[in-house]
């Protein structure tokens, strides 16, 4: 199959309640496998200032399920939550693997990374002599590696990590390394845009990106724009409090300027997702994630415009104390 | 005798980063240090924030307990604004948490604590290749 059928079905079955994609999907890669004796791709996961939020998310991948993504899709040779190694047996694991597939491994970097004083708020690996900090790690790493991928917001942006006053000087991925970075934003992301991407690496090389470095197939169109309550908005019906049927613009929605598929791909296992669990969406994979779209339950053009901004917003909230 | 100093890091399998440094006097352990070496500053990320915005902030101190921090900020919430919770409420969030807690222990148990006790000490995660 070639990238452009591909990327057509990805789109187009995307929102079919019978997995109808993921069975296409899944049986492309197959054949894709037998056709390349197995082919995987080498991955090392390092995991920096964050919270761990996406490699939980990222266990939730149904279709294919988490252990099929490490035993049939991806190589991972170092990974600090999922790897058997410890201690020094896993400081060793990541020395020679570097050595050996120099050029040939993909680089995940989840989470932000700090550079006030010299990155040591950040420390992933202590040897007997000296501290390995995040800092250090993604530098030498993302020389080496063939792509980097950052995961989640804080890799992406910044996010949470970098929220003010950052007084760890948490900065993204794409701020420490001069090289192409496919950024996977989302705070966490959903286990289908991580694996999804992985897939294309793999089988395509990397993705199409949009202008903030983000695969455009999961990241075209804003939540807005299939958004289940979408003609209460077109109506102007807006939501008077949280539980309401109708829009919740009026309740800090940020679905009009965040581009993410949720509304039809959805969450946990294709269950649910935060507006139809009558919570606004608060933005998660934007660039200014959670500054700009703080207060979360103040309508947009309320909201504190982005990073720059410093305890100017008081309380907009509607209904307040 | 001399103190023996063995580090041990990265602690592997946890949320987060550990290193611990266990100093040996002959055979007993006469200190131990252990470091948790990541460092975000959420308590000045939440001050001068909305109060409200706490619900959703601080699930982003740790993506395996999420829910416990959601649920911990919205029944402070609850006390802040008075509110009156009505009895299903309640019970949707202890649901809540209970599915939080269960989903916590299946997975360290299988994912985490278990590789420990196999063979597959020095092997690479999941494919069984040796370098």
């Amino acid at each position: 199959m070639d990238k452009e059928k591909f990327t057509w079905l990805c789109r187009n079955l995307a929102n079919r309640n019978d997995h109808v994609l993921s069975k296409a999907i899944l049986q492309e890669v197959k054949s894709f496998q037998t056709v390349h004796h197995n082919k995987k791709l080498p991955v090392i996961w390092i995991e920096t200032n964050d919270s761990g939020d996406n490699n939980i998310a990222f266990l939730n991948s149904t279709y294919p399920y988490a252990g099929k993504v490490f035993s049939e899709m991806i190589d991972l040779l170092y990974s600090n939550s999922f790897m058997a190694a410890q201690g020094e047996e896993a400081l060793n694991i990541l020395e020679k693997t570097t050595g050996i597939l120099k050029g040939q491994f993909t680089l995940v970097v989840e989470g932000a990374v700090p550079l006030n004083h010299n990155g040591l708020y950040n420390v992933i690996i202590r040897t007997a002599n000296r501290n390995i900090t995040a800092l250090e790690a993604v530098t030498q790493l993302g020389k080496l590696a063939k792509y980097v991928v950052a995961m989640g917001t804080c890799a992406s942006f910044g996010g949470v990590s970098s929220a003010r006053p950052n007084i760890t000087g948490s900065v993204s991925v794409r701020d420490v390394l001069t090289r192409d970075i496919i950024n996977i934003s989302g705070c966490p992301v959903n286990p289908d845009w991580f694996v999804g991407t992985l897939a294309h690496l793999l089988m395509y090389g990397p993705p199409e990106l949009d202008n903030l470095g983000r695969p455009t197939l999961f990241y075209g169109f804003t939540v807005h724009r299939h958004c289940q309550r979408r003609s209460y908005f077109d109506k102007g019906d807006f939501a008077k409090r949280l539980g309401d049927i109708e829009c919740m613009f009026s309740l800090g929605c940020m679905g009009p300027r965040t581009g993410a598929d949720c509304p039809y791909r959805q969450w946990i296992n294709y269950v649910n997702w935060p507006v139809r669990a009558n919570t606004p969406c608060i933005g998660c994979t934007n660039k200014d994630f959670p500054d700009g779209s703080s207060p979360f339950f103040a309508p947009l053009n309320e909201k504190s415009s982005g990073k720059d901004m410093n305890n100017k917003h008081n309380s907009p909230l509607k209904g307040d104390k | 005798m001399t103190k023996k100093r063995v580090m041990f890091s990265p602690v592997t399998r946890l949320e987060g980063l550990l290193s611990v440094e266990v100093f040996l006097d002959g055979n007993k352990v006469a200190n131990a240090n252990a470091s948790a070496t990541a460092f975000r500053g959420f308590e000045w990320i939440m001050r001068n924030r909305h109060v409200t915005d706490a619900v959703y902030m601080t699930q982003r101190i740790c993506g395996i307990c999420s829910t416990a921090h959601g649920a911990v900020a919205s029944y402070l919430l609850d006390e802040l604004y008075d509110n009156n919770l009505s009895e299903n409420a309640q019970l949707l969030r202890n649901i809540m948490y209970a599915s939080d807690i269960i989903q916590n222990h299946i997975r360290h148990f299988y994912l985490f604590s278990l590789p420990i006790t196999c063979a597959c000490r020095i092997a690479r995660p999941f494919t069984g290749k040796n370098f």
